[in-house]
């Protein structure tokens, strides 16, 4: 039983990464009926954002602090800004000028972004993996079996922290209205007077933020960044987007959550070579008997 | 316009974003599509009928003429992109530094083509079209097992000599392929030698067995599986991890439920180290034992204190190489860096591929340099290298290295963040 | 009195097709000015050329004495010009008080970092845009109804919603597309109530296209006729009734001018 709540736990956790990244899926689709496929790549340069400013913070003091509050934020920090600056980049230089090319464009411009990315950073770390210094104090909350140290649960409540902030933004902004009116339509909300390229931009912004939030939590969760770290979230993320309702935003956030656990308890009760499989077969069932999401409401898909 | 009209769409661009999505997994970690599990037999219990020339597949492309001035091509299929390029590139470089201290080969200059193949099934046959449309004489690689045995195919229609330094997977050489040789040891060998010495030297009698769903890494826990339990010892579980993936939470948490005397890991150095640390990390204390894959300093750099203590096999090598030294400190000097695993092992397979060209290649009245390719592959299978980097080096007829005597499987044990051999 | 906006010879060609041909016409300041002809007469695309949707092949359309057809889409708004649509686009996902408030986001002042820290000039500013977003909605009739997302909401009630919303970025011209469309003769009368209280109680000036003779000739003070993307006629109601070429193309498609005025 208690093995159980462990891999609950477990599954909460990388669900919770899942979720954040999954949100910039879900957003650029719904502003752009695009798929991003670049935006996991985003988490990775999120990660070695914040490995390089711990990293600094090392060589220059030492990191002798029990918990570095100020180091930790700041590499956050470091990883959202990244992210955010080549997202807009990203934008403005591979997807604005296919806004209006065939869709199979825009995507394939996204995977070679994806695939630019990762070969940068291949090349700056020499294909290594770069350790994360240890920020984090080792300690853990026990009780009996079940053990949660202190960087899962900051993980933990950060990624819900995160995902409210966003519903926040989404529901209670002037922005965050914006985005919904882009995504529901793009030329009367211009009509509006909303200026879709800047809310575009803002959804991609967003996103990204959360995504390089969320490389650099990450990595100092598992403590190492690599070149490759963002594909395997990113797909998952992607995923879980596509459970969720691929545009929605709560589907988004469920979505992680539901498939993170998932494969989590699979490992157990299935056996841990088969936990991809259990992710990708969740994903075509879903595709073929409720394309519109597991979370989605059939009457959103309006004619 | 745009408008609600772009909802109807929607399954479209989801289909084309999965079929996307399905190739780069695919790219990514497609390697186990093979169902050999059960087929383990060792290599060298194969029935002595079956020689490999009985499967030769009639290739085209008999002879190969190069133009006087022209280069010898020599092809290198490694992973130099990923998060495995740590073990391909020292492996590239290993290869090209056999061509750079050979020179020349009957007056005629060399040159090495390195093609990424990502570790996989589909980036090797990639890989192994790029080189073949380069017209090389002959391919060291590839790097993975997995991709070594999905790219033979392509070689072999071309009848060119192929000759691996790492893959080591069993199903490699199973069943035997007529161009087909690797200096890398066979995991027959590797991964019966790590299960005696777990069970009966380290008297571990409860593992838990974890592989990285490769060819590689799932082969060799096969055989550790069944040598293991033929000595008496006893499996607890056997679990998996993604490639790529840097959270193995569950997995932890399932091994830490089995509480075992040992982990055993089939893999690579990226998800071997993120693997220890978070043991560790979960407070497990089972002992710790990987294979080649990880046996690099990066693996103990990567784990972060946690690989102190752990057990790496490393293949069958001599008590001791003076052969091996000399190559670390060329390779060292060429570089700048430590030699990594396998960088002995590719070196010593290009220098079997140029011996062998050196034997069988002719010079025709016009002076142009004509290499028939089977007398090239013959001429291989025909190579000895009693100062191989990697040990002496003779094949057998299914194209494994023969174990010469008084070589041992290595193993090193991490020791104040260091290998140390301690058999 | 300057027209407050002028076409002055617009032509749209699609691909061979002329949609529009040569087109000119003026409104006045806080006229209700309509638009009528036959189906394929052109007047969508007139619509859309005049909201940015089309860029005029050839020919200019001004707007409060400023050139108005190269600008973007977010720009149509920012000039004052607002408009609904003949197959009504609402958010449909949104509230009602949302669409409105969608409307208003030109004049609101936050950007992204006050939207964050909240300074009290952006609660107030907030504050003050739902009030007014209620407003509108009650003027428009859809009192209680602000919270009722856009695609629960009835057919006619969507309507005056898509004019609240248009209404929201304070247009000084109004550019309804068929407002009674599909609407019961109740429903119509209320909407022609409403169009008429834009022009006299918020001064607003209206072009309106039409397919119902009886809302047309009830409601404007000046029609343009237009048929196979040509002007046709233009003038007073009586005037384009009497003109031949205006009886002549409604009589081609079968519908008779006068309908429901005998």
């Amino acid at each position: 039983m208690e093995q159980w709540i462990q891999l609950f736990i477990d599954g909460t956790t990388i669900g919770g990464v899942y979720a954040v990244i999954a949100l910039g899926y879900t957003m650029v689709y719904g502003v752009l009926r695009m798929i991003n496929f670049a935006h996991g790549e985003l988490f990775m340069m999120g990660a070695f954002a914040g490995f390089y400013t711990l990293d600094a913070y090392q060589q220059h003091s030492g990191l002798n602090d029990s918990l570095p509050v100020f180091t930790i934020a700041s590499a956050i920090v470091a990883g959202m800004i990244t992210a955010v600056v080549l997202a807009v980049v990203m934008e403005r230089i591979a997807y604005r000028p296919l806004r209006h090319a065939p869709r199979l464009a825009p995507l394939i411009s996204a995977i070679g972004v994806s695939i630019f990315l990762r070969n940068v950073m291949l090349r700056v770390t020499n294909a290594e993996a770069q350790v994360y210094p240890r920020v984090f104090p080792r300690g853990a909350i026990e009780w009996g079996d079940v053990s949660v140290s202190y960087i899962r649960i900051f993980l933990l409540v950060l990624s819900v922290f995160f995902l409210v902030l966003l519903w926040l933004f989404i529901e209670r902004t002037k922005m965050g209205m914006s985005i919904r009116a882009v995504a529901e339509d793009r030329d009367t909300a211009a009509l509006m007077g909303v200026n879709v390229d800047r809310t575009i931009v803002m959804t991609f912004v967003v996103g990204a933020a959360l995504a390089g939030a969320a490389g650099a939590v990450y990595g100092m969760f598992v403590t190492t960044a690599t070149a490759g770290m963002g594909f395997i979230p990113g797909i998952k993320a992607f995923t879980a987007a596509v459970l969720g309702g691929i545009g929605s935003v709560p589907g988004a956030m469920a979505g992680g959550y539901f498939l993170g656990i998932t494969e989590s308890l699979s490992t157990k009760f299935i056996g841990a070579q088969y936990k991809d499989v259990v992710a990708f077969v969740l994903l075509v069932l879903v595709l073929i008997f409720r394309p519109w999401g597991i979370f989605g409401k059939r009457e959103d898909k309006r004619a | 316009m745009h408008g609600r009209n772009g909802r109807r769409w929607l399954p479209l661009s989801v289909a084309a974003a999965l079929l996307a999505l399905f190739a780069m997994v695919a790219v990514a970690c497609g390697d186990d599509d093979d169902d050999g599990g059960g087929d383990q037999t060792p290599a060298a219990t194969k029935p002595a009928g079956q020689t490999p020339a009985a499967t030769q597949p009639s290739g085209g492309g008999d002879t190969i003429t190069i133009k006087k001035g022209d280069k010898i091509k020599v092809g290198i299929s490694t992973t130099l992109t990923t998060d495995n390029a740590q073990l391909g590139i020292p492996i590239r470089d290993g290869a090209l530094l056999a061509i750079k201290q050979k020179g020349t080969i009957k007056d005629f200059e060399i040159e090495g083509i390195a093609e990424d193949d990502l570790c996989s099934g589909p980036g090797s046959v990639t890989a192994a079209q790029k080189l073949l449309s380069e017209d090389v004489v002959a391919v060291q690689g590839a790097m993975c097992s997995s991709g070594t045995v999905a790219a033979l195919d392509t070689y072999a229609q071309e009848n060119v000599l192929v000759i691996s330094g790492s893959s080591t997977g069993v199903q490699v050489t199973d069943p035997p392929k007529a161009n087909f040789l690797r200096t890398a040891w066979n995991d027959a060998t590797q991964g019966a030698e790590m299960a005696k010495y777990a069970c009966t030297t380290l008297a571990k009698k409860n593992a838990v067995l974890v592989n990285d769903q490769s060819v590689y890494g799932k082969g060799l826990m096969d055989v550790f599986k069944e040598a293991y339990t033929g000595a008496g010892c006893t499996v607890a579980s056997e679990e998996a991890v993604t490639v790529g993936e840097k959270d193995f939470s569950p997995v932890v948490t399932k091994i830490k439920g089995e509480n075992p005397d040992i982990v055993v890991f089939g893999g690579f150095i990226a998800e071997g180290a993120v693997l220890v640390r978070q043991l560790r990390d979960a407070s497990v204390t089972a002992d710790f034992m990987g294979a080649d894959g990880i046996a690099d300093a990066k693996f103990i750099e990567q784990a972060g204190g946690a690989a102190e203590g752990a057990y790496v096999s490393r293949g069958p090598t001599p008590a001791e190489s003076t052969a091996y030294d000399k190559f670390a400190g060329e390779y060292e000097a060429e570089y700048g860096e430590k030699a990594g695993q396998f960088s002995e092992h590719a070196y010593d397979a290009m220098n079997v591929i140029l011996a062998a060209i050196e034997a069988s290649a002719t010079v025709d009245a016009d002076g142009n340099l004509v290499i028939d390719r089977q007398a090239l592959i013959d001429a291989a299978h025909d190579v000895k290298l009693p100062d191989g980097a990697s040990g002496p080096i003779e094949f057998n007829a299914d194209g494994d290295r023969v174990i010469a005597a008084g070589t041992v499987n290595r193993i090193d044990q991490v020791k104040d963040g260091a290998l140390e051999r301690i058999q | 009195m300057p027209p407050l906006l002028s076409v002055r010879n617009v032509t749209r060609r699609f691909e061979g097709l002329t949609a529009l041909n040569d087109v000119s016409m003026e409104v006045e300041p806080r006229t209700i000015a309509g638009v009528i002809g036959p189906n394929g007469a052109g007047k969508t695309t007139l619509f859309n050329v005049l909201t940015g949707f089309y860029r005029p092949t050839s020919g200019e359309v001004w707007f409060e004495g400023r050139r108005i057809d190269r600008l973007p889409l977010h720009g149509i708004a920012a000039a004052g010009i607002s408009r609904t649509f003949q197959n009504i686009r609402l958010f449909a996902n949104m509230t009602a008080i949302e669409n409105v408030l969608v409307g208003q986001h030109i004049h609101l002042k936050t950007n992204f970092a006050t939207a964050i820290v909240r300074p009290p000039s952006v609660t107030r500013e907030e504050r003050s845009a739902v009030k007014t977003a209620v407003e509108l909605l009650r003027f428009a009739g859809l009192t209680r109804r602000e919270n009722e997302l856009a695609r629960n909401l009835a057919y006619g009630e969507q309507r005056r919603l898509e004019i609240a919303r248009a209404l929201a970025v304070r247009p000084r011209l109004l550019l309804l597309d068929e407002p009674t469309a599909g609407m019961n003769p109740g429903e119509a009368a209320g909407m022609i109530k409403l169009i008429r209280a834009l022009r006299d109680d918020m001064l607003m000036t209206i072009v309106l296209i039409e397919h119902s003779m009886r809302v047309v000739m009830g409601v404007c003070e000046r029609i343009t006729v237009l048929d196979h993307g040509e002007k046709i006629s233009e003038g007073r109601p009586e005037e384009v009734q009497q003109d031949r070429r205006v009886i002549e193309a409604y009589l081609g498609t079968g519908q008779i001018i006068t309908d429901g005025r005998a």
